[in-house]
């Protein structure tokens, strides 16, 4: 018997063999999905009390993450002696981005909501040696590395570089060609954004008064307000620690490098105070790093 | 080309016809699209030498400019005493942002390029009283009012409820619903971009009050951003918080600075009245639905 109702071609058997499948692929997306969340659920229920658990994307080659904000973050947790434990996973908060942290059950996203959660719960102020005024331009000059100077090395590593020294830098964690994709992404975002409309010669000219900017603030000072270092001095160091380490060749890192020395004074000094285990959160050789390695 | 040929000779008179009518659209738009350039480059050999040409999008309700970025622009150029003419136009400039100026042929766009441009073009220096060390805290504090504040407006403003922002909007009933609905889709996309539009309310909420309480208590009781005398952050400043003040009703932005930060208006007042003593001549009249004459609240 010849087939009775025909759609689009396709008979009643095709319809229905083609149905089944797309109902098999959702079903099985669903039950995928309830897998992970009750892995997750397990996975949390494990996590010590009074302890974040910072989510991060996972270490570098050369440094503890190839993104300012997880190392912005880790260094505050150092800073203020509040105990933590790393999670790396490519897990993204609810807000799609990282690092995240999850603490006593509760998660926060955003590294700087992060340190105001933990400095409103555990009653801790990195900035209480400051004068009020000091403060206002400690915020401002976090504005200008988080959303300013943060932009220009987005595209300078996404966009003019097309995430080229990406796979390397993350220990080859980020493949070549996931690399190729995030920078298809991210030049439209950069040029939402503003920076992205500018040419590459204009951008460079920003990046150069950004940083002189922060050169000059710190002039001889070991930290950004003085002998002790502050809350401000982790998100500066997050930023201008790329420049160093994971941005080989760029302009960022010859104007970090080479031409404001007190920048790569203060970056080394940061680390020497904070990471004496630096060594031990970068990849080993095996996994594309360079721990035990001299520094070039 | 024989094959088009071929290919026209052979469809129907339907499709001769459609391709005919789209073939004739297309020529049109080409002949307006030149006639408007033609336009515009006639216009543009009538422009005065040496005088700088401000193109930005028109003036306000109660306020110069809907954009803290012409206001600051419009700002400088009245600080540095460089003359210059406004055109009200929503011609953007090649990056696709406004305002824009041109001086003597030269385009230039974005605010603080074109400032730089002059500054450089005329050797004006509205920062030479400044330390080197205070030029780094203002650009700093320009970067916050510019690259954080700015989108903590944009937020109010366009994430959420639009009856606000259609009532400040300057245009006729139906030219506002159009604009406004068409720069929302823009400027959400942006702020998801920018990072600024992934906050709920009350965290972008926590963020507006950060940044002008660091304003507020570096500007302290100085008359201007850096003493007595006033400087080119100063109009990037002005140029925000005037948008908080006169251009944003019922927004957390014009309740902070109207009664928790009373020395950030003051300040807003005092630029004005040095700046703009003919404010009242830069607002629409109340026959364009402005404010011009009547008393402020």
């Amino acid at each position: 018997m010849a087939s009775s109702s025909n759609f689009f071609g396709l008979t009643e058997c095709n319809l229905l063999c083609v149905g089944g499948l797309v109902a098999g692929l959702a079903l099985a997306a669903v039950a995928f999905k309830r897998y992970q969340k009750y892995k997750d659920d397990q996975r949390r229920q494990t996590y010590p009390k009074d302890t974040v658990v910072l989510h991060q994307i996972g270490r570098g080659k050369y440094i503890p993450s190839i993104s300012p904000f997880p190392l912005k973050l880790e260094t505050y947790l150092r800073m203020a002696k509040i105990p933590y434990i790393n999670e790396h996973s490519r897990t993204f908060s609810s807000k799609g981005k990282t690092p995240w942290m999850t603490y006593n059950g509760e998660d926060v996203d955003d590294s700087q909501m992060c340190i105001d959660f933990l400095n409103k719960k555990l009653g801790v102020d990195m900035n209480k040696h400051l004068s009020l005024e000091q403060k206002s331009i400690g915020h401002a000059f976090r504005i200008l590395v988080e959303d300013h100077l943060y932009w220009t090395g987005v595209l300078q590593r996404w966009v003019y570089d097309k995430g080229a020294h990406v796979p390397e830098a993350s220990g080859g964690r980020v493949t070549p060609f996931q690399a190729r994709m995030i920078s298809r992404k991210i030049g439209p975002q950069a040029y939402m954004q503003g920076l992205g409309r500018h040419t590459q010669e204009e951008v460079m000219c920003i990046l150069r008064k950004d940083v002189e900017a922060l050169s000059c603030f710190l002039g001889q000072k070991k930290f950004l307000f003085g002998d002790d270092p502050c809350e401000y001095d982790c998100s500066i160091f997050g930023l201008l620690a790329q420049a160093l380490w994971s941005m080989p060749g760029s302009p960022h890192e010859v104007m970090a490098k080479k031409e404001f020395p007190n920048l790569k004074d203060y970056i080394y000094r940061v680390r020497e105070t904070f990471w004496p285990d630096w060594n031990e959160c970068i990849l080993e050789p095996e996994q594309g790093g360079t721990r035990g390695k001299k520094e070039k | 080309m024989d094959l088009a040929v071929k290919l026209y000779e052979d469809n129907s008179c339907k499709l001769k016809y459609v391709s005919g009518v789209l073939v004739g659209a297309a020529l049109v738009v080409v002949a307006v699209k030149r006639y408007r350039k033609y336009k515009y480059d006639q216009k543009r050999q009538n422009y005065p030498r040496d005088t700088v040409v401000l193109h930005q999008i028109g003036r306000g309700k109660a306020i110069p400019s809907v954009s803290p970025f012409p206001i600051k622009l419009e700002t400088f150029l009245r600080m540095a005493k460089i003359p210059f003419i406004n055109e009200h136009t929503h011609q953007p400039s090649s990056k696709g942002k406004t305002p824009w100026i041109t001086y003597n042929g030269e385009d230039v766009d974005d605010s603080q390029m074109c400032i730089d441009f002059l500054n450089k073009k005329l050797g004006v220096d509205m920062n030479k009283h400044l330390s080197l060390e205070q030029k780094s805290i203002g650009h700093a504090f320009r970067i916050l009012v510019e690259d954080h504040l700015y989108w903590t407006m944009a937020y109010v403003a366009y994430a959420g409820d639009l009856t606000a922002t259609r009532s400040v909007m300057p245009y006729d009933p139906l030219t506002n619903m159009f604009l406004v609905r068409a720069w929302t889709k823009v400027i959400r996309k942006q702020l998801w971009c920018q990072g600024m539009g992934r906050h709920t309310v009350e965290q972008v909420n926590h963020l507006i009050k950060s940044d002008l309480m660091a304003l507020s208590v570096f500007l302290g009781r100085k008359r201007f951003f850096f003493g007595s005398e006033p400087c080119e952050f100063d109009c990037c400043v002005f140029g925000m918080l005037a948008l908080a003040l006169w251009c944003m009703p019922g927004s957390l932005h014009e309740t902070l600075v109207n009664k928790e930060f009373p020395n950030l208006k003051d300040y807003i007042y005092r630029v004005r009245e040095t700046f703009w003593p003919d404010w009242n001549e830069c607002i629409l009249e109340p026959e364009q639905g402005g404010t011009r004459g009547k008393k402020e609240k």
